[in-house]
């Protein structure tokens, strides 16, 4: 075949002569847990032993052996959030900075899969992100899953797919179940065999535009399952909430996420701003429909199975943090309910894996607890006021290092987090917020962890956007309901000019 | 084991790979043990992270141990001494003790080990050491400070409980000390944290995001670090740089050679951010600045720039520099790094002559051999450009939206393009540059040069030289055009984008649209109502005063510095649909000297480079711009047959920046009157002849003119008779 005959060219394909790339790694394909989520009889086997410590041994030698657990198992996090700390604090810094290799030169054939329900007041910013994602478009499918909307989520799709025939659109019915799983899986089965790599947005999210090529690029790597890229808040000027998780998905990502990767090669998947195999998808059966977390599902059945993934601090997009204390508590809660379970459900294949070297699994169980750690600082400070108020007998300096231990190495990562992004200064007072809101952190875990061990009945609950700032929406002025689209305007390089009863907004394309 | 071959995961290679590396690396038992032992990279980077996780225990453990006692032994006489000065005096220091006089008698309140603020301290510098050194001397000085506050403050603490001692008695003193004191301890040290970790993070004019994480560097994207700080719009107070800072006038006072070093020192680890905000061309002599400094002394920038940089230009500048201090010691990996990044971008950069085996004379680029592409070739400034690249022995390349387009058949070979807002049409551009093996592509239409990324050319090695997109957007979008002339205090009508804007706009009117091209769109509109209706009802539309007089176009070259090559203005004598179809080059000096230098005012104030299309208005004297292209024009041929060869000077420096092309001079007073010609193609799209040019033809063979038969269609006449 000639070169004029390849239909590759004709399409405006990449061309450049490269190797073969191996085949796919496939990990051990490892189902999602059906297993039910109650542990009704544990809890009641804990508080038995508790109960018959003391009443074999006392309160006093009882809570001091408890405290001491408790201390060795705080230690153990404490070298572990350090150990992130100093890896990010030797390199990140570079990492994020450092120069793109042949950016472009790897594409595959890619799906971007956006699960959305009720999410009108986002979507505009979502899809005018996607449509400027650089990547060949012959190569690119986008497709929006419209999840029972009811706020008009999938008539404002449906305009953008009549003004872009690129973007996709499937509407699914109500009463399917699943959630966000659900939605991805019917995206996914919807798209066919054709897409190599499958990239995940939430609604609310807005990908810079070389998001895409950043987080494809890591799939050379034949035993490459998963990437995860790097989620930045952009409303953290909304409210204190907004602004604290700010800091937190800061040090999130840039220190922790970085540090996992760094020392122990196990970044953990995080379900927006991500991509997945598609072989791989389907090998170990999809999104879990019963998790809600399915990126941690994602993550442990991937690693637990002899996969990678991988985690690029330079590929970013913005998403809308929670802006109150409710919505707070709510998502928590539904990441630790989800977290705790897949914790519960793959402890002992990540023990049995052997892909997984020790230090590994040291690891990826301390990540599996990760949501355990403020139930046991809960029961510190219970074991700390009971001792305040005369009970047991034991020095309070048994109890005390908790405290420390608890706060400082977290405090320390956002600190490192707050100084690789070379935020101003004035930032650092945010760090004294954090004080209640780890109080409030600890309460709504250990409320999660209880739920969970006794079974009560928790489905998937959307967060609330408000869709007020935007890094492509430029809100000329306020518009009430949704705006309609102007029927001829071009690709989303130029702006978009919305009118909506005698009011005009302007929609500005990703530069 | 895998459910597909049986590997566990860790083998990165096909074992038959694996056989093959280890044939190529030949490396002996114990070599191969001792890498086993020291693991992979993510082991190695583990130990690394460990070891110095142990370093931090044993800095706390050692300063605890050998520190407690002296420092106990400072810290209780000036807690005491603090005491007396509040007016507790019933109190003295023995040792490490307080002896204190209770209501239950005296007391002795042991200052323990856990009751000093060393452990803090010490925290706080194994916290500095390891994850926030990063800072240097930063670090040190806040380190310093928060010390001092932290043992204030617990002294103070422990002040309180012995005061508290002294009133209440024993058990006061103890309650105190061990419940509230050890959780203002507590939030002594978590405070001392935080004013350190205030003291390090950048000022709000050094740093890359406000708290709220809106990127504030301003810097273009390509320099920006990927995901610190979204954009919007950030009005910040005071963010002008200042040299006035209290380490500034310390810096001052230290003698000069230290001065300089310290300078020398600080600047290689640090990236001068200012950098990036500036113009592309700005940037290119900003960066061969920095690198005349010497490649260490700003190492950090370079490589940034090296890095991140995607305007060819800039990067050529600063690789061409790089290129000539290949003396300098390389004294770090950074500089070592810099030069290899330079090799690595000479080697590939395209259509540059390099010095060869056989002598140091680098070849002159001529029409000799290189092949050109030209875009948009069934326009009539592409029919210009191809004409004269032939006739200057380039081989040429038309390449054109249309396949039937008149203009691809004058080149020595045709390519279809897409549409420029084709999704592919990058893509099939770069696709035929390949296969025809050009060595450079010239636009000819505005909106090609806005869908072309010019590094994806230079990774074709094929050489482009279009404005930047900045320049190009303010020449195309005509309300950001006018903005720039008004910012520039050059002539310009009146104009609007909105209905109410008219008010400011005098009639009568031309409404066109924001960003089309030629005439297109284009009315005449004499009533202020339907001028407002059209604003009002259709999208993309200005509103200009309606200019009078005589019209007038200037063909204008820019070199790649900004400097005006030549600016040829003339006369539209007549047009048919918006192309110049007579014309005359200007005649009077004085009228010359006003337009040419409005001319160029109107390039430098967009930024232009290359050739550009000026266009404007002479009424009664006053001379008005009125639009810019940034291509060659229609009216082409009249400015090369003045005398001015633009398509010669402009191809020669796209090939080799440092081309010289001498004064480009044109003569007064040439006239052109434009006439149609046609080709024939048969059903099978061969050519066929044109039946007049070869009567033409053959009575000049006929009185002695040689002719040869490839001359192209339309070449002038043969100017010497044989």
């Amino acid at each position: 075949m000639t070169d004029t005959d390849d239909p590759e060219r004709i399409a405006g394909g990449y061309h450049r002569a490269r190797l073969a790339p191996p085949p796919p790694f496939l990990p051990v394909a490892i189902p999602p847990s059906d297993r039910p989520e109650s542990r009704r009889l544990l809890l009641l086997a804990y508080a038995i032993a508790f109960a018959g410590s003391i009443w074999q041994f006392g309160a006093g030698p009882a809570m001091a052996a408890v405290a001491l657990a408790l201390n060795i198992f705080f230690l153990v996090f404490f070298v572990r959030h350090m150990s992130f700390a100093i890896a990010a604090a030797r390199w990140a810094r570079a990492d994020v900075s450092v120069a793109d290799v042949d950016l472009g030169g790897y594409t595959p054939q890619v799906l971007v899969v956006v699960a959305a329900h009720n999410e009108a007041d986002v979507v505009d910013g979502l899809v005018l992100s996607l449509l400027g994602l650089r990547y060949p478009h012959a190569r690119l499918r986008l497709l929006v899953v419209d999840d029972a909307s009811v706020d008009g989520t999938g008539g404002r799709l449906d305009q953008w797919n009549r003004e872009h025939p690129r973007l996709e659109v499937l509407h699914r019915e109500a009463g399917q179940g699943g959630g966000k799983s659900g939605a991805l899986n019917a995206g996914i089965a919807h798209a066919g065999e054709g897409p190599e790599v499958i990239v995940i947005f939430d609604a609310d999210h807005e990908p810079e535009s070389t998001a895409l090529l950043r987080v494809v690029r890591h799939f050379r790597d034949p035993m490459v399952g998963a990437v995860m890229g790097r989620c930045v808040v952009r409303n953290a000027a909304q409210t204190r909430i907004s602004a604290n998780v700010f800091v937190d998905y800061l040090s999130g990502y840039l220190v922790n996420e970085y540090g996992r990767q760094a020392v122990y090669e196990l970044p953990a998947y995080g379900g927006a701003n991500c991509a997945v195999r598609a072989s791989v998808l389907r090998h170990i059966g999809g999104f879990a429909h019963e998790s809600v977390t399915e990126d941690t599902d994602l993550t442990l059945r991937i690693v637990a199975g002899g996969g990678k993934v991988r985690y690029d601090p330079a590929s970013v997009d913005f998403e809308e943090a929670v802006r109150t204390a409710r919505t707070y508590w709510k998502q928590r809660y539904r990441w630790a309910r989800g977290h705790q379970k897949c914790a519960r459900d793959y402890w002992r294949a990540i023990l049995r894996s052997p892909a997984l070297r020790l230090p590994q699994k040291v690891e990826a169980l301390s990540f599996l607890f990760v949501y355990h750690s403020p139930v046991l600082v809960a029961m510190g400070v219970i074991l700390t006021l009971l001792r305040a108020f005369g009970i047991g007998d034991e020095p309070p300096s048994l109890f005390l290092p908790i405290g420390m231990l608890l706060m400082v190495g977290p405090l320390t990562e956002l600190a490192v987090g707050l100084v690789i992004g070379r935020t101003e200064r004035s930032a650092a007072w945010s760090l004294m917020l954090f004080l209640p809101l780890f109080v409030l952190t600890v309460i709504v875990v250990t409320w999660a962890w209880i739920g969970g061990m006794l079974g009560l009945r928790y489905s998937w609950v959307k967060t609330v956007r408000s869709g007020e700032v935007s890094t492509v929406v430029e809100q000329v002025s306020e518009t009430g309901g949704l705006p309609e689209l102007h029927p001829t305007e071009p690709e989303a390089d130029t702006e978009l000019v919305i009118r909506t009863g005698g009011r005009r907004r302007v929609v500005r394309g990703p530069k | 084991m895998t459910s597909d071959g049986g590997h566990d995961g860790r083998h990165r290679l096909p074992p038959a790979e694996q056989v093959a590396a280890q044939a190529y690396l030949p490396r002996s038992r114990a070599a191969q043990a001792w890498t086993r032992a020291m693991g992979d990279g993510t082991t190695r980077r583990r130990r690394r992270v460990l070891l110095e996780l142990l370093g931090v225990v044993a800095f706390c453990t050692a300063g605890f141990y050998l520190l407690s006692e002296p420092v106990r032994l400072v810290e209780v006489p000036l807690i005491v001494w603090g005491l007396h000065l509040v007016g507790v005096d019933a109190v003295a220091a023995l040792g490490t003790n307080i002896v204190l006089a209770s209501p239950e008698g005296y007391l002795t309140a042991a200052v323990t080990p856990s009751c000093s603020a060393l452990l803090a301290v010490l925290a706080l510098a194994a916290l500095a050491g390891s994850v926030l050194r990063g800072q240097g001397w930063r670090t040190v000085g806040a380190l310093i400070v928060t010390s001092a506050l932290l043992v204030f403050l617990n002294g103070l603490r422990i002040g309180a409980s012995v005061a508290l001692g002294t009133v209440l008695g024993r058990s006061a003193l103890g309650l105190f000390h061990d419940w509230v004191g050890t959780v203002a301890n507590f939030v002594f040290t978590i405070t001392g944290f935080v004013i350190m970790i205030w003291l390090l993070l950048p000022s709000p004019i050094r740093a890359e995001q406000d708290r709220f994480g809106r990127h504030t560097a301003h810097r273009p994207v390509q320099w920006a670090q990927s995901g610190l700080g979204y954009r919007t719009e950030v009005h910040l107070k005071g963010t002008h740089m200042t040299t006035n800072s209290p380490a500034a006038r310390l810096h001052r006072l230290y003698p000069r050679a230290l001065r300089e070093r310290s300078t020398r020192r600080r600047e290689a680890d640090r990236v001068d951010f200012r950098v990036g905000a500036l113009e592309p061309h700005a940037r290119a002599t900003a960066l061969r600045e920095l690198v005349s400094d010497g490649l260490a002394v700003h190492a950090a920038t370079l490589w940034a720039a090296a890095g991140h940089e995607t305007d060819p230009e800039v990067l050529d500048a600063l690789a061409d520099a790089v290129a000539a201090r290949q003396w300098e010691p390389t004294v770090n990996d950074k500089v070592g790094g810099i030069r290899l990044w330079a090799r690595a971008w000479l080697a590939g950069r395209p259509g540059v002559p390099h010095v060869s085996d056989g002598g140091p004379e680098a070849p002159q680029p001529s029409g000799d051999g290189l092949r050109i592409m030209v875009t948009g070739s069934g326009g009539p400034a592409g029919v210009s450009v191809i004409r004269r690249l032939r006739q200057l022995g380039y081989w040429t390349v038309a390449a054109d939206a249309d396949p039937h387009s008149a203009g691809e058949t004058l080149g020595d070979s045709a390519v279809n393009l897409p549409l420029a807002d084709d999704e592919h049409y990058l893509d099939v551009l770069l696709a035929a540059c390949r296969d025809e093996a050009v060595d450079g592509v010239i636009f000819t239409t505005v909106e090609e040069m806005a869908a072309v990324d010019p590094l994806a050319f230079e990774r074709a090695r094929v050489t482009i030289w279009i404005p930047s997109p900045g320049a190009l957007r303010s020449t195309v979008d005509k309300v950001r055009f006018a903005k720039a002339m008004a910012a520039a205090g050059i002539p310009h009508p009146a104009t609007t984008a909105t209905a109410d804007g008219l008010r400011d706009v005098p009639g009568p009117w031309i409404v066109k649209p924001v960003s089309g091209r030629g005439s297109r769109g284009v009315m005449a509109i004499d009533t202020e109502s339907a001028v407002r209706w059209t604003l009002n009802h259709r999208d993309g539309y200005i509103a200009q005063t309606r200019l009078t007089g005589r019209e007038w176009t200037c063909d204008a070259l820019i070199g790649r510095d900004g400097a005006p090559l030549v600016a040829v203005p003339r006369w539209r004598d007549q047009t048919r649909g918006g192309i110049s179809v007579m014309g005359t080059t200007f005649v009077d000096q004085e009228q010359i000297k006003a337009v040419t230098t409005l001319v160029h005012a109107t390039c430098a104030a967009v930024g232009i480079t290359g050739p550009a299309c000026v266009q404007g208005f002479v009424d009664e004297g006053t001379t008005t711009i009125v639009e810019l292209n940034p291509r060659f024009s229609g009216g082409l041929p009249l400015t090369i047959a003045s005398g001015a060869d633009v398509v010669d000077a402009y191809t020669r420096l796209m090939l080799d920046r440092h081309a010289d092309v001498g004064d480009l001079t044109w003569h007064r007073g040439v006239r052109m009157s434009r006439y149609f010609a046609e080709v024939f193609h048969d059903r099978y799209n061969r050519r066929l002849a044109d039946p007049a040019r070869s009567a033409r033809l053959g009575l000049l063979r006929e009185n002695g003119f040689e002719i040869p038969d490839s001359d192209p269609i339309g070449s002038p006449a043969p100017a010497a008779r044989a």
